[in-house]
């Protein structure tokens, strides 16, 4: 079964972001990325990652001509961190987010080329991150965007194009 | 100070209600060790609503005895990662975990906690 380009990307960003460890060089470890179902299917844990995505953009700009023509899209990804501390802890709520978010910023940047994706896309960019804070208190953490740019034959996002 | 109704119904009262409607769960706390105790489950519990207006979603609603043995000390509860297991459809026989999101109330001897 052929996968699509977008289905390709957002499982190498699911594979950068569940390295994050503090045995392989980072300060926190994730309890897990998952990416949620109809129904969310998932269980919130203290440094859980849930990525899920938005709307796909035509991208005009960086489309081009050929036979077939090869079509550029935007694709943004969300990556949340979820914490939900120790009741406990001493440790402000903010200092906990400025760690994990970075490290989230540093496994999705591995490679020279990370942007690329292994050749999946042409350009990536972390655009922002924003803080949430569950209105029943009961989480916290932030979202982080990442928009990637990719192109593919215009009659099948299944074939990567330059 | 609880009530002299407060305190009858956490030594007559809950327990009673929990060897009728309650059901065994694990409780995972998160300092360490778990429990096996009675527990009254709710599995559809009606969106509530929080002190600004939002709906507060969760799965479960698990009542349980504010009872060091029984149940869970109120000040053992830690939603900072404490967990239960328990059947999440009737007709299913593994159990799964859930973490506890919330305290929803506390009173008489029973803790109500919001699942997910």
């Amino acid at each position: 079964m052929a996968t699509s380009i977008s289905e390709q990307i957002s499982a190498k960003l699911q594979t950068r972001l569940g390295v994050i460890d503090t045995g392989s060089g980072y300060e926190t470890t994730t309890a897990g990325v998952v990416r949620p179902t109809r129904l969310g299917g998932f269980q919130p844990k203290d440094y859980l990652i849930v990525v899920t995505q938005g709307d796909i953009a035509r991208n005009d700009e960086l489309s081009h001509p050929g036979n077939p023509p090869a079509a550029a899209w935007d694709i943004p990804f969300m990556v949340a961190g979820i914490l939900r501390t120790d009741e406990t802890t001493t440790t402000a709520s903010d200092t906990l987010k400025n760690q994990f978010w970075a490290d989230c910023v540093k496994a999705i940047n591995t490679g020279t080329d990370w942007y690329q994706w292994d050749s999946l896309a042409i350009n990536s960019t972390i655009t922002d991150v924003k803080d949430f804070q569950a209105s029943d208190g009961s989480a916290s953490g932030f979202f982080l965007t990442v928009l990637v740019t990719f192109r593919t034959d215009e009659n099948n996002p299944y074939n990567v194009r330059a | 100070m609880p009530s002299q109704f407060h305190n009858q119904f956490r030594d007559l009262g809950f327990p009673g209600l929990l060897a009728e409607f309650g059901e065994p769960i694990r409780y995972f706390l998160v300092k360490g060790g778990e429990r096996s105790i009675n527990a009254i489950v709710d599995r559809s519990p009606p969106a509530t609503y929080d002190a600004a207006g939002n709906v507060v979603l969760f799965e479960f609603a698990v009542r349980i005895y504010n009872h060091p043995k029984m149940g869970v000390l109120a000040s053992e509860v830690n939603t900072g990662g404490d967990e239960v297991e328990l059947i999440d459809e009737l007709g299913n026989s593994k159990p799964v975990r859930k973490s506890v999101m919330m305290r929803l109330r506390e009173d008489s001897g029973v803790i109500e906690l919001a699942c997910r």
